[in-house]
């Protein structure tokens, strides 16, 4: 039965898709490359958009625990348990663990899975719900939260994508 | 009475408004700005998500005229790019003319509200509906979740290159 759903998960899996093969074949420095002291690099991206969809779809939506932390992911990778991303000032983006890149994805795995669950999940009436985000100290509604997600996520890859072909060239 | 059907144009919503908060400002030679020969710059991306918009929505899904061609929008523009911006060389992107901004954010909401009646004329059977051409086919379901994720990333290449002009928060 089609329903307006799957646009909404058709989009989840495209920009999943496309992020591996942006990211595909980047060497450790390239992962860490960035254009100038400002700006995010690739592997600080990934990382934050695994971040943003275990926490939106786990967290805020579903109100259960972060996968970050109910599987010990921040512990693999070596980071406090808060650590999301959101507002990090430059020096901190910098600093950031030259963490394995395959262990980042394996999150991302994990959190884009537990993504689609969570629209599976979703009955009509509960994107009229208001939801509470503590992070962000702010009540938001779920059909707006499922909209940004993919704006988001989406824009995220874009920088990617931005960010390989100044390092690789045009289709390099 | 939330829809996911609401999602998907709130989604939409999102990236244009941050789109026009993302050029605001912007002088011209901002606009045209290139990170390297290779890279786009800001007017030409902000045109293209407009063309990607009404071709997805207004050309294909709607079978209709797109807003560029009912709107005359190539002669106001003075664009005479024969498609959408898909698999342009470099040098077309460089070729670019200067173009009013303002006439730009015109056009697309323009295609903003041709697709968003589009959308609204659409339900839940029509995503299993399928736009072929050129050999490939593909349902409106896969298009609307398309048009979200393409629209987005080229706002975050807007953004980025934005910041590299500006630096952080500018």
């Amino acid at each position: 039965m089609p329903s307006f759903r799957d646009p909404i998960k058709s989009g989840l899996n495209e920009y999943y898709g496309k992020l591996k093969q942006t990211v595909e074949g980047l060497t450790p420095e390239e992962l860490l490359w960035q254009p100038n002291s400002e700006s995010n690099h690739v592997l600080w991206t990934v990382w934050h958009m695994a971040r943003v969809a275990d926490r939106w779809a786990n967290s805020t939506v579903l109100g259960n625990e972060e996968l970050w932390i109910r599987y010990g992911w921040a512990e693999k990778l070596g980071m406090p348990t808060d650590k999301y991303g959101r507002g990090e000032t430059p020096e901190q983006v910098r600093d950031f663990p030259s963490v394995d890149i395959g262990l980042v994805l394996e999150y991302y795995d994990v959190a884009h899975a537990s993504m689609l669950g969570m629209i599976d999940a979703l009955e009509q009436s509960d994107l009229d719900r208001d939801v509470f985000a503590a992070y962000r100290n702010e009540s938001l509604n779920i059909g707006w939260i499922l909209g940004h997600i993919l704006a988001e996520e989406s824009q995220h890859l874009g920088q990617v994508a931005y960010i390989r072909g100044m390092q690789r060239g045009f289709d390099g | 009475m939330g829809s996911f059907k609401d999602a998907i144009k709130n989604g939409m919503t999102e990236y244009l408004d941050e789109l026009k908060q993302k050029i605001d400002g912007l002088t011209d030679a901002e606009l045209r700005w290139q990170a390297n020969l290779d890279a786009n710059s800001i007017q030409w991306l902000v045109w293209h998500m407009a063309r990607v918009e009404d071709s997805w929505i207004n050309n294909n899904i709607a079978g209709g005229e797109s807003v560029w061609d009912a709107g005359g929008w190539a002669a106001k523009t003075g664009i005479t790019y024969d498609n959408s911006g898909y698999g342009q060389s470099s040098d077309d992107v460089r070729a670019m003319p200067d173009v009013s901004m303002p006439d730009l954010v015109k056009y697309y909401e323009d295609v903003r509200s041709a697709a968003f009646k589009v959308i609204d004329g659409t339900n839940d059977e029509d995503m299993d509906n399928v736009f072929t051409r050129g050999g490939r086919s593909v349902t409106w379901s896969w298009i609307l979740g398309h048009v979200l994720v393409e629209e987005s990333q080229h706002l975050g290449q807007v953004a980025f290159a934005r910041g590299l002009i500006r630096g952080l928060n500018n």
